[in-house]
């Protein structure tokens, strides 16, 4: 496996660079880290958002926990807690970029392979839940770990967004504002690993 | 402590209180209404299910607006009960 020219984590400086695959990539992994600025409310707290997404550049479908992405798909990951589910959720993020919300949200993405594919399906499986620990950027950054190798996210203490979005800037990929076109539906699965379709009241008006 | 000075802090302290009061009031209108503006989806049952984040910040709010109006008012009796012994 090449490596790039590894940089210094600190000060906040954008010169990290990532770890080539370590074999053919299937897919492009990207983690997002949203810290809420753009949508803040004056003297409330808004503590952000952290998701990841999944775009399938390879010739065969990738398999997700019930969910098959075709190639040239994409789709957004990330857990919630919401009334209808606490846990991963897919798309949800995706719908709302497409309705203008995380302005400013900052990612980094990089090719993974089927193997590193396998793994976050695994991780998902084990995975499917929203507590304070157990938190939108911890489900992120242990995604992202699960099929990152070299390039893995480590933060102290409780997983925050801003503390994700602090360890993304460090690397020179870094990129603002990049989106998820909402193509595919959002949803989540049930106990029995049925896909539940959520649909955007907005979208359904 | 001279009268006027006793009047210096009472006024300081009183205007803490109302400060902190407005503070929660207006915590938890906000946090109520950004919670009632969160996107909002339509489940196959004809449910409706949204983000609970800001939920969760506004019953944190409530309890910590509990707690400082159960201790202004307990601040309030004891003060009473203080001046009215001289």
């Amino acid at each position: 496996m090449a490596l790039l020219t590894p940089g210094c984590a600190g000060g906040g400086a954008k010169n990290k660079t990532l770890a080539e695959p370590a074999g053919a990539a299937a897919a492009v992994l990207r983690v997002y880290a949203y810290d809420g600025d753009s949508e803040r409310v004056f003297l409330l707290p808004n503590l952000g958002h952290a998701f990841v997404s999944l775009s399938n550049t390879g010739d065969a479908a990738v398999e997700l926990p019930g969910l098959r992405l075709l190639p040239g798909e994409e789709i957004t990951i990330g857990t919630w807690g919401q009334r209808a589910h606490w846990g991963i959720w897919y798309n949800v993020e995706a719908r709302y970029m497409s309705i203008g919300h995380y302005k400013g949200v900052i990612s980094l993405a990089k090719p993974v392979t089927a193997d590193g594919i396998a793994a976050m399906a695994d991780y998902m499986r084990g995975n499917d839940r929203w507590t304070f620990g157990e938190n939108c950027s911890k489900f992120a950054m242990s995604l992202w770990n699960s099929a990152a190798g070299r390039d893995a996210l480590a933060v102290d203490g409780v997983v925050t967004p801003n503390k994700l979005k602090r360890q993304i800037e460090n690397y020179s990929a870094a990129e603002t504002d990049r989106a998820v076109e909402p193509a595919l539906p959002t949803g989540f699965l049930d106990e029995d690993g049925n896909f539940i379709q959520a649909v955007l009241q907005e979208e359904a008006e | 402590m001279s009268g006027k000075t006793k009047k210096i802090i009472r006024i300081a302290v009183t205007a803490a209180v109302v400060a902190i009061d407005i503070y929660l009031l207006y915590a938890l209108i906000g946090t109520m209404a950004v919670w009632l503006s969160q996107p909002r989806f339509i489940l196959p049952d004809g449910g409706v299910t949204s983000s609970l984040g800001f939920l969760i910040i506004f019953i944190i709010y409530a309890a910590l607006a509990a707690a400082v109006v159960a201790a202004q008012i307990a601040a309030w009796v004891l003060y009473g009960r203080y001046k009215r012994r001289g």
